[in-house]
């Protein structure tokens, strides 16, 4: 089964496909698990390059990754992610009045075989039940565009349970008060809390938190096949080199059937329609050379993530009141999370290399709607730093430090070894012109319009930020810190840090107020899904890959079986 | 008190679990493959006098001289020259960390390969983004797309010899007859009227050269590790260990889940301490003690 022709992974006999699905991330290999599984014909186009060797090979070694604890390589030079110099994205502030302000790197993720996904240190809380009806709960917030989502947690639940089960998530079902309920427990217990998790879980528990070991995609035990975490603490912005994150769990699993045919080093660059301009018939895309390519299918799943899947619409003339765009909102509704990061520095040596990245955190912050007393806010994870090259650079580049200073600096390691980090993922109210749409000017090394994000914060972001932050610092004072404060804003002054992307094909019931349906179909068009995060019509204030993935595997479920999408997640395999 | 190469070899060599495994030379990068340069001696020697001054040597740890930073720099800016270019490093082990026992979860004396060594092929895309980094953005096809918008990009090859002949001017305006006589301080005067281009990228990837893992040419015997308490790479053991049953214990020698005897708490220096006050009161924070 496994592929020896170049760029190809998976069956390359294949040459007829049900469905075309053009991203292999998160939301990508979930869909495709579940239609590959049903027994549907798959062709997946990727993008970037792939590093796991043998993810198609059904031997029990593989895949064997070439990622490595290797600084320079993963998050320096960025062996998978998308490289601005090639492919830049533009910013510019809500409101200014000219066509961008920054020409490079705006929120970028990977572009790579199981997309963001590899590099994720894999967090893996559940939404809460309250933020499926949000707008019902908050009522209009001028300038804010709350909506419901058209379906309940209830109907997520089993999808979530599975995405759980598939990927092997470690967390302990009840330690999180706050959590919604579920269907059975974790399938893996937790690993080892970092010790900055146990001096944080401390001064939580001081101050009347509710801690708890962070759920997570990591293999805490051997499972499914794979080996269990060794915590070798570089996770975060790094592929895991032993394959314990099940980044690609699901992607291996669909490959393996022999239904799929994953095409990479292939980037979509326009979906084509028939004359009824209702339905999709190709895409294009340039192959690993370059070259100009199409594939053909009877559906179309767009998984290339909220932004590029918003821009391919875009370039294929799909929006700016055109086709597949009758409420005209492609591409609104962006969302990041707004992240509230509190700093301690403390004495202790917290040796971030080892662990992995984010072992503990609380809930308690992301609060209750409509509580007068305290605004929304978003679960917070207990960090440290891991990288060394990035402290080092932090003190000379960016703090100016040479000569003995500068050697006081790196051997004291302030903001490396002695940092400990509380970031809230806070939720971001969706603003109708919060968007994506084409820059009118710039252009990739291919000669594509690049995605121009166009972001400005809304207070409701900014209450949460000032409620929770002296808080957060307060913790800190409470875990025995010697200085704590919250980072500014924004990296850079543009869009919030966060990688987190969701919003541009809002889901809806109505046509006129959403892009896509509540099974994330266009309106407009009879074979073209959303099945990455760019359905999501709120972000919550919890990580958003799990629930992607989970809306992901309905859409694909209701694509096998409209009528109980969640009777085929497991498939026959 | 600072742990140094010696007092970490020596203390790991006293924790008896700890045995041998994470002795010097085991899995070092020993290959004899060509590796490929872009300075010419002299401005070789003008970005080590520089990086000296930069990031200087002391009695307690290694500068940039002593981890032959510069080494990095000068293999980087020549990655295009070896066949797959010098840019990322294969996977997933360095050889510097053994296999666990299945059975015990205890280190074994079985090392796997150095892999790092063995470039990765660049995809199109990768190459196209180098190459503009590297040789600037008239160097491939549409590389200079978005002219007119975004400034142009000579490329790091032609900043780095731009930034060498104003480091070398700089010096000659001072009346010496070379960088090198400068003093560190002069050195860094001189480091200040260069372009903010020359500036960011050569600390930057002064940093790496210090911090990188070995195989890229820099953090010589691993002396930027070493010095500055930081582990390196560690697969395939990692730092969580798994008995029999598969249940997770922490390695005897460097815990995960507590602090770490040989790195114990410990005041900040004055001048950071002080640092740290500033910043702190800068952004509305508290010193808490
Ligand atoms: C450092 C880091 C840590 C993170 N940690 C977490 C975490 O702990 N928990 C969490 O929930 N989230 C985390 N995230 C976010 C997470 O990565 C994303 O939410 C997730 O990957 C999004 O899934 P997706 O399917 O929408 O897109 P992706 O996973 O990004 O997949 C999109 C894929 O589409 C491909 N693609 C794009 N354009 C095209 C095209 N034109 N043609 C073909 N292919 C294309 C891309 O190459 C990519 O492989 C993290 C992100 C980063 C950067």
């Amino acid at each position: 089964m496994s592929s020896s022709v170049d760029n190809v992974l998976g069956n390359t006999s294949l040459d007829r496909f049900d469905v075309v699905i053009v991203g292999s991330g998160a939301g990508g290999g979930a869909a495709a698990r579940v239609l590959a599984t049903n027994g549907l014909k798959v062709c997946i186009l990727e993008a970037g390059n792939n590093y796991f060797r043998g993810l198609d090979d059904p031997d029990t070694d593989m895949p064997r990754p070439l990622f490595s604890n290797d600084e320079l390589k993963l998050s320096s030079r960025g062996l998978i992610e998308q490289q601005a110099i090639v492919e830049p994205r533009t910013f510019r502030a809500l409101g200014a009045q000219v066509d961008r302000q920054l020409v490079g790197e705006v929120n970028n993720l990977p572009k790579t075989v199981g997309g963001g996904w590899v590099h994720a240190d894999m967090q893996c809380p559940r939404f809460n039940d309250f933020d499926f009806h949000l707008h019902s709960e908050l009522g209009d917030i001028a300038g804010a565009s709350f909506a419901d989502w058209p379906l309940d947690y209830d109907e997520l639940e089993p999808f979530y349970a599975a995405c759980e089960r598939l990927q092997g998530v470690q967390g302990l079902a009840g330690a999180d008060p706050f959590a919604s309920r579920r269907s059975g427990p974790y399938p893996l217990p937790p690993g080892p809390p970092m010790y900055v998790d146990s001096l944080l879980r401390g001064g939580a528990e001081r101050i009347g938190l509710h801690p708890f070991a962070f759920p997570g995609a990591r293999n805490s035990r051997p499972y499914r096949g794979r080996p269990a975490c060794n915590d070798c603490g570089l996770c975060s912005m790094y592929g895991c080199p032993i394959n314990a994150k099940g980044s690609v769990a699901m992607l291996r699993d669909a490959l393996l059937t022999g239904n799929v045919q994953l095409r990479y080093n292939a980037a979509a660059t326009r979906l084509l329609v028939d004359s009824s301009r209702r339905r999709v018939t190709a895409v294009a895309y340039l192959d690993a050379d370059g070259n100009p390519a199409e594939v053909s299918g009877d559906r179309f799943l767009l998984a290339a993530s909220a932004i590029e899947s918003a821009r391919l619409c875009l370039l294929s003339g799909l929006g700016n009141g055109g086709l597949g765009n009758s409420s005209g909102l492609v591409g609104r509704n962006l969302m990041f999370h707004h992240q509230t990061i509190s700093v301690g520095i403390y004495r202790e040596d917290f040796h971030g290399e080892r662990g992995r990245s984010v072992t503990g955190g609380f809930s308690d912050f992301r609060g209750v709607p409509n509580d007068a007393q305290r605004p929304l806010g978003g679960i917070v994870e207990f960090g440290t730093n891991s990288e060394k090259i990035q402290e080092a650079a932090t003190y000379m580049v960016e703090l100016g430090f040479r000569g003995a200073a500068l050697k006081q600096f790196l051997r004291d390691r302030p903001l490396g070894a002695h940092l400990a980090a509380l970031i809230m993922q806070g939720e971001d109210a969706p603003q109708l012109d919060n968007r994506i749409d084409l820059d009118p000017a710039v252009r990739d090394i291919n000669g594509l319009p690049v995605p121009r994000i166009t972001y400005g914060t809304h207070p409701f972001e900014l209450a949460a930020r000032e409620y929770y932050g002296p808080r957060l610092i307060d913790l800190h004072g409470a875990a025995g810190a010697q200085f704590a404060f919250v980072a500014p804003i924004n990296e850079g002054g543009a869009t919030p840090s966060s990688r987190h992307i969701m919003g541009t094909l809002r889901m809806g019931s109505d046509p006129r107020t959403s892009v896509t349906d509540a099974f994330c179909k266009f309106h407009d068009l009879d074979n073209l899904y959303s099945a990455d995060g760019a359905p999501m019509p709120t972000s919550s204030g919890y990580n958003p890959t799990l629930t992607l993935q989970a809306l992901a595997m309905r859409t694909a479920g209701a694509i096998v079986d409209p009528a109980r999408p969640e009777s085929v997640i497991e498939g026959d395999a | 008190m600072r742990v140094t190469r010696r007092r970490f070899l020596g203390l790991v060599g006293a924790t008896g679990a700890a045995g041998l495994w994470w002795a010097p030379g085991c899995g070092d990068d020993d290959s004899t493959t060509q590796v490929a340069h872009f300075f010419t001696s002299d401005e070789r020697l003008v970005v080590e006098d520089m990086a000296a001054a930069l990031v200087p040597e002391d009695d307690l740890s290694a500068g940039a001289l002593a981890t032959d930073a510069v080494e990095l720099i000068d293999r980087f800016l020549a990655a295009f020259d070896s066949d797959p270019p010098a840019i990322f490093g294969g996977g997933p082990y360095s050889g510097r960390s053994p296999f666990p026992d299945p059975r015990t979860g205890m280190p074994t004396n079985d090392y796997p390969d150095n892999d790092f060594t063995e470039m990765l092929p660049l995809t199109r895309m990768q190459e196209l983004a180098f190459r503009i980094l590297l040789d600037g953005d008239a160097a491939v096809t549409n590389g200079t797309i978005n002219t007119g918008i975004v400034p142009p990009n000579p490329g790091l090859r032609a900043i780095y010899r731009d930034g060498i002949a104003a480091l070398e001017q700089a010096a000659q305006d001072a009346g010496a007859a070379s960088f090198g006589e400068l003093d560190a301080e002069a050195r860094i005067a001189a480091f200040a009227t260069t372009t903010p281009d020359f500036r960011g990228a050569l600390l930057q990837n002064l940093a790496e050269g210090m911090f990188a893992a070995p195989e890229y040419g820099g953090n010589r015997d691993r002396r930027g590790w070493l010095d500055y308490d930081y582990d390196g790479d560690s697969q395939p053991l990692g730092y969580t260990l798994f008995d029999a049953d598969s249940e997770p214990f922490d390695r005897p020698d460097k815990p995960n889940q507590t602090a770490d005897p040989n790195r114990p708490a410990r005041p900040f220096s004055p001048e950071v301490e002080r640092f740290l006050t500033a910043i702190t009161a800068a952004q509305g924070g508290k010193r808490f003690f």
